[in-house]
């Protein structure tokens, strides 16, 4: 494999550019972990973070021609996995079927969803999607505010609002006590 | 709860690992996928898909229009809800950024805020005004002598006495008590009596 053989990111990507199949399996196999965390995290879903991920690199390869190369390339696909699966949430809170999605969830095998780590994912479930990505990109990508505004394509003050409203929300949600499904108030 | 324990809790949750085969089979799958997909989207014809689209939008835009001129004709009070869920808010972002909060305006998308540079408190009397344009209306608390950008329009938005609330625009002024419609904007505002 003459593409996967190219060591490093610039010419991958040049290559992928040109329609070279291999050169962006490469590239996808580079960056799918780090992808596959952010959509986790933002869906809360193992098999949704699948699909959510490989909707993300599906974006970035028929928006190759629009990467300029200035930047990392992992900083790029990692706005629009984060932008694809705001997107994601978006559309599924458009049609009201979180809460049925969350009780249908295949949170993975490692996740107790009674226990803590089904308690944070619940609580991170109810958050709007935009406070939730400003949550994911700061406390778990640790971004600052104004990188998480570049990401997000907003203001940094709205960044700093959505924020704190997210964490006064999961303080309370957290602080409680746990109902019998594990949900928390 | 503190906002460092918060973070803790939040970070104990680590993603769920996948076996080795997944991640072998995922790029490859991946890059196949993504070959389809760009193949079938360079097949479809720009111009009929833009027709597409457009077809698919004119109903709903002219919808869009015809509710919110309703929009516009009903949004001219402030109502108490609408008082009290300001005043909440802006109490809440006074602690957040003390002493630099210039305005907050309640867009249809949510709280916008304007912060002042300097950081000083400014000690003026708080107002609440709203103006609807386009049938679009936002709020805003300010304070007097606050200059913000609402409705396409630059205002500066005073207190005149102690219950009414002049606006001036670039090409006009209005106070209340006078007709709300100014310009193609329709204006209302309130002197806040609580301190922020």
């Amino acid at each position: 494999m003459e593409s996967a053989a190219l060591s490093d990111e610039p010419s991958l990507v040049e290559a992928a550019r040109s329609g070279d199949p291999e050169a962006f399996a490469e590239l996808v196999a580079r960056h799918q972990k780090m992808v596959h965390d952010v959509t986790y995290r933002m869906t809360g879903s193992q098999a949704d973070a699948a699909d959510v991920a490989q909707e993300a690199f599906i974006r970035a390869w028929r928006e190759l021609d629009r990467f300029r190369g200035e930047g990392e390339f992992g900083a790029w696909i990692h706005r629009i996995a984060l932008n694809t699966a705001l997107n994601w949430l978006k559309a599924i809170r458009r049609r009201g079927d979180l809460h049925r999605r969350w009780a249908e969830s295949d949170t993975g095998p490692d996740v107790d969803r009674e226990g803590l780590a089904g308690r944070v994912l619940a609580a991170l479930d109810r958050l709007d999607p935009d406070a939730r990505a400003a949550i994911v990109l700061t406390v778990y990508e640790g971004l600052n505010h104004a990188q998480a505004a570049q990401v997000l394509g907003c203001a940094e003050t709205t960044v700093s609002w959505r924020i704190w409203r997210a964490r006064r929300r999961l303080k309370a949600i957290l602080s409680g006590p746990a109902d019998r499904e594990g949900r928390t108030p | 709860m503190t906002d460092p324990e918060l973070d803790r809790l939040l970070k104990s949750v680590h993603p769920p690992g996948r076996d080795a085969d997944y991640w072998t089979a995922f790029p490859g799958e991946t890059a196949r996928r993504a070959r389809t997909q760009r193949f079938v989207k360079e097949r479809r014809p720009m111009g009929r898909r833009w027709f597409v689209v457009l077809a698919a939008a004119l109903p709903l835009l002219l919808a869009g229009v015809f509710l919110l001129g309703r929009v516009q004709g009903r949004r001219e009070r402030i109502e108490p809800a609408e008082l009290s869920a300001a005043l909440r808010i802006v109490s809440e972002l006074s602690t957040l950024f003390p002493g630099r909060i210039e305005a907050v305006v309640f867009e249809p998308s949510g709280p916008r805020i304007v912060l002042n540079e300097s950081g000083s408190a400014p000690g003026r009397q708080p107002l609440l005004i709203k103006v609807c344009s386009g049938g679009v209306c936002r709020t805003a608390v300010t304070f007097s002598g606050g200059r913000l950008r609402l409705g396409g329009e630059d205002l500066e938005v005073l207190a005149r006495g102690d219950h009414d609330v002049m606006v001036l625009g670039r090409s006009f002024g209005w106070t209340t008590g006078q007709p709300q419609d100014v310009r193609g904007l329709r204006l209302a505002g309130q002197v806040l009596e609580d301190p922020l």
